[in-house]
């Protein structure tokens, strides 16, 4: 599903390089649920870029669905973004004019869906996260947790293969943290594949898989033992 | 993406920023309005006159002396040519015309004046109307009475007798008698108003018509300065203009020229003119839209600087470089588009004003063709200066653009 091979990113500043990601190799599959963690600065954020298509790397190759990205034109990029990525930011990302249901729409409009099947599909995602009666609200008129379940919404309309979530819950408070935990783990339970940055191990302990990063190298990957877990019915 | 969504997305942000909007769209607005009176008042100009020439009568030449540098002569015109004009195939009617100016006198009042010598179908030629009494005759010609039809303009300055405000007519102006030049003649008709102002021949509202034989002998003239002929097809007027002059020279044995006034020359003439004049003065004002181009170029550059966080959002989601740029520029093409719909509203008060304000002297005419076509053109200026800053936007790095602050 998700494959990198040797990926490496360099940064430039001045004459400094700054080795954000040193060689890195992940392979995801299909329904995976995985939590990538590490300290401030190690290169979550970098990989989840490189994961979602938003930059560039240096080194290594990297595939999505079997397609290999390094040869990808930007528009081919931009239709791997809008098709195969729903990408969850720490501060949202809502455009402010928009309502709910103009921002949920937004990645639909980009993939020339008809009208009637953009309000269908944005009235369901809406439902999913459990804002069907918040599509006329602006961002500015919700609270932040509601405005994440937007933002997840607006990342699972176009039916991705994966959604990425750079620090979801960064912030929100502990209980609308676990609002939005229960919808991801729901959502993987009707198979979604979810790769999640995070700092707390309250919240890698929805997944079950936990990537541990260290100064842009893996330092440990391991499953998350049942008994662990947290969230849906278990 | 389609165009619909592009222009719902303008819409948004046209919304959301009314004021920034407006500013952007004052440069248009002014250089649409400015446009639009300059056009408005060029093309009222020109009906006008076109007009005061449809009153001549559009199928009538005229055939005047013209001086002929060879014999030292102006082609001369008797009042016998007319029977041999009217027998030129496509003419209908023959009407001479003499001038002179003169002192008019009657019991109350001494004004000078203009004096028509005229026949009977010049009437008919010009479409001058009796309002009381009646027109001059043939008969009047033959037989050289001493009776004259006064302009309506001329009966008032005669015989008006002031009745408050308006001037009034006395219902006995037909009979009574006035004084030409030393000469006594009889009132026989006064002409009704007259519709558009024929001031291009007939200048005079003091005009007073009197037989032209009668004319002639008072004015101890041997030739007509000039005779209008009425033609039947307009399309063939020149040719007939020609072959008058040749029957007259052969007539007159060559000793001077005449020359051909045609109405339809003159008219395409002044509207060639016109159409130059506000051509020019139009593409000056046109320039003025430049300004108003570079403005919206402006402040277009400013909001997507500071949009530079909405196109990574959507580059994110998924927009492509196409996507973006098609947007910026449906909206730069908008706001100018308002812009310029508002500056039609303007433009189009502001000549109705101009027009109201100098009571109908200053005329203004616009035309649907003028409207489409600003409104067309203020898009054009939108979208062609919306291009630096709509690629500026599209061609950000989608990252970067997510983490600019
Ligand atoms: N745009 C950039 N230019 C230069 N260096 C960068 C840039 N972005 C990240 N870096 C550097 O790359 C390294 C990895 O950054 P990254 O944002 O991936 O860390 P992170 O693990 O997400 O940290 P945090 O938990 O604080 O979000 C850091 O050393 C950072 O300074
Ligand atoms: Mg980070």
């Amino acid at each position: 599903m998700v494959k990198l091979t040797e990926i490496t990113k360099t940064y430039n500043i001045g004459s400094t390089d700054v080795v954000a990601l040193d060689n890195i190799s992940l392979s995801v599959k299909e329904g995976e649920f995985v939590s990538i963690m590490g300290a401030s600065g190690s290169g979550k954020s970098t990989l989840m870029n490189i994961i979602g298509c938003l930059d560039s790397f240096n080194k290594g190759s990297y595939h999505i669905d079997k397609i290999e990205v390094t040869r990808l034109s930007e528009n081919e990029l931009a239709d791997i973004r809008n098709q195969k990525i729903g990408f969850v930011f720490q501060n949202f990302n809502l455009l402010s004019k928009y309502t709910a249901r103009q921002n949920v729409e937004l990645p639909m409009i980009y993939a020339s869906l008809s009208t009637s099947e953009r309000r269908r599909r944005g009235q369901e995602a809406l439902q999913r996260v459990g804002l069907e009666n918040r599509a006329k609200h602006r961002p500015n008129e919700l609270s932040g947790g509601e405005r994440q379940r937007v933002a997840i919404a607006r990342a699972l309309v176009n039916q991705p293969s994966i959604l990425l979530a750079d620090e979801p819950t960064g912030n929100l408070d502990s209980y609308r943290s676990k609002e939005i935990m229960e919808i991801f783990t729901q959502l993987n339970q009707e198979g979604a594949t979810i790769i999640l940055v995070t700092h707390e191990p309250d919240i890698a302990r929805y997944s079950h898989r936990i990537v541990q990063l260290l100064d842009g190298q893996i330092i440990s990957d391991r499953p998350v033992p049942e008994s662990e877990r947290l969230g849906g019915s278990r | 993406m389609d165009i619909r969504e592009s222009i719902r997305m303008a819409s948004v942000d046209i919304r959301v920023n009314k004021m920034r909007t407006f500013l952007s769209m004052l440069g248009v607005i002014i250089g649409i309005a400015s446009v639009i009176i300059i056009v408005a008042i060029g093309n009222g100009l020109k009906f006008k006159i076109l007009d005061q020439f449809s009153g001549l009568g559009a199928n009538s030449i005229y055939i005047l002396r013209n001086w002929d540098p060879k014999t030292q002569r102006s082609g001369e015109i008797s009042l016998d040519d007319l029977d041999m004009i009217r027998e030129v195939p496509g003419v209908t009617d023959v009407a001479p015309q003499a001038q002179w100016n003169g002192e008019v006198k009657s019991t109350i009042k001494s004004i000078p004046m203009e004096i028509r010598g005229v026949t009977e179908d010049f009437f008919g030629i010009t479409g001058m109307k009796i309002d009381k009494g009646r027109l001059l005759s043939d008969i009047d010609n033959d037989f050289r009475q001493r009776v004259c039809v006064l302009k309506r303009e001329a009966a008032l300055s005669l015989f008006s007798v002031e009745t408050g405000k308006r001037a009034v007519l006395p219902d006995d102006v037909v009979g009574k008698s006035i004084n030409i030049n030393g000469n006594r003649f009889t009132v026989i008709g006064v002409l009704g108003k007259e519709e558009a102002s024929m001031g291009f021949f007939w200048s005079g509202p003091n005009t007073v018509f009197i037989p032209v034989r009668v004319l002639l002998r008072m004015a101890q003239m041997d030739t007509l300065p000039s005779i209008s002929v009425h033609v039947q097809d307009v399309s063939k007027s020149k040719k007939i203009g020609d072959e008058i002059v040749a029957k007259l020279k052969e007539k007159h044995e060559n000793k001077g020229d005449y020359r051909v006034l045609n109405p339809d020359d003159i008219q395409k003439e002044i509207t060639t003119a016109m159409n130059i004049f506000t051509l020019v003065i139009g593409a000056i004002g046109a320039l003025s839209l430049l300004v108003g181009g570079i403005g919206i170029m402006n402040i277009m550059l400013a909001s997507v600087a500071e949009r530079t966080r909405e196109i990574g959002i959507r580059k994110a989601i998924g927009a492509k470089r196409r996507d973006i740029l098609l947007q910026f520029l449906v909206e730069a093409g908008t706001i100018s588009g308002l812009g310029g719909t508002l500056g039609i509203l303007l433009g189009i008060a502001m000549a109705k004003s101009i027009t109201i304000l100098s009571t109908n002297e200053i005329p203004s005419v616009i035309l649907p063709s003028s409207i489409l076509i600003a409104f067309l053109f203020s898009v054009f200026v939108g979208m062609f200066f919306g291009v630096y800053p709509s690629s500026k936007a599209a061609n950000m790095n989608p990252i970067e653009a997510l983490r600019y602050e």
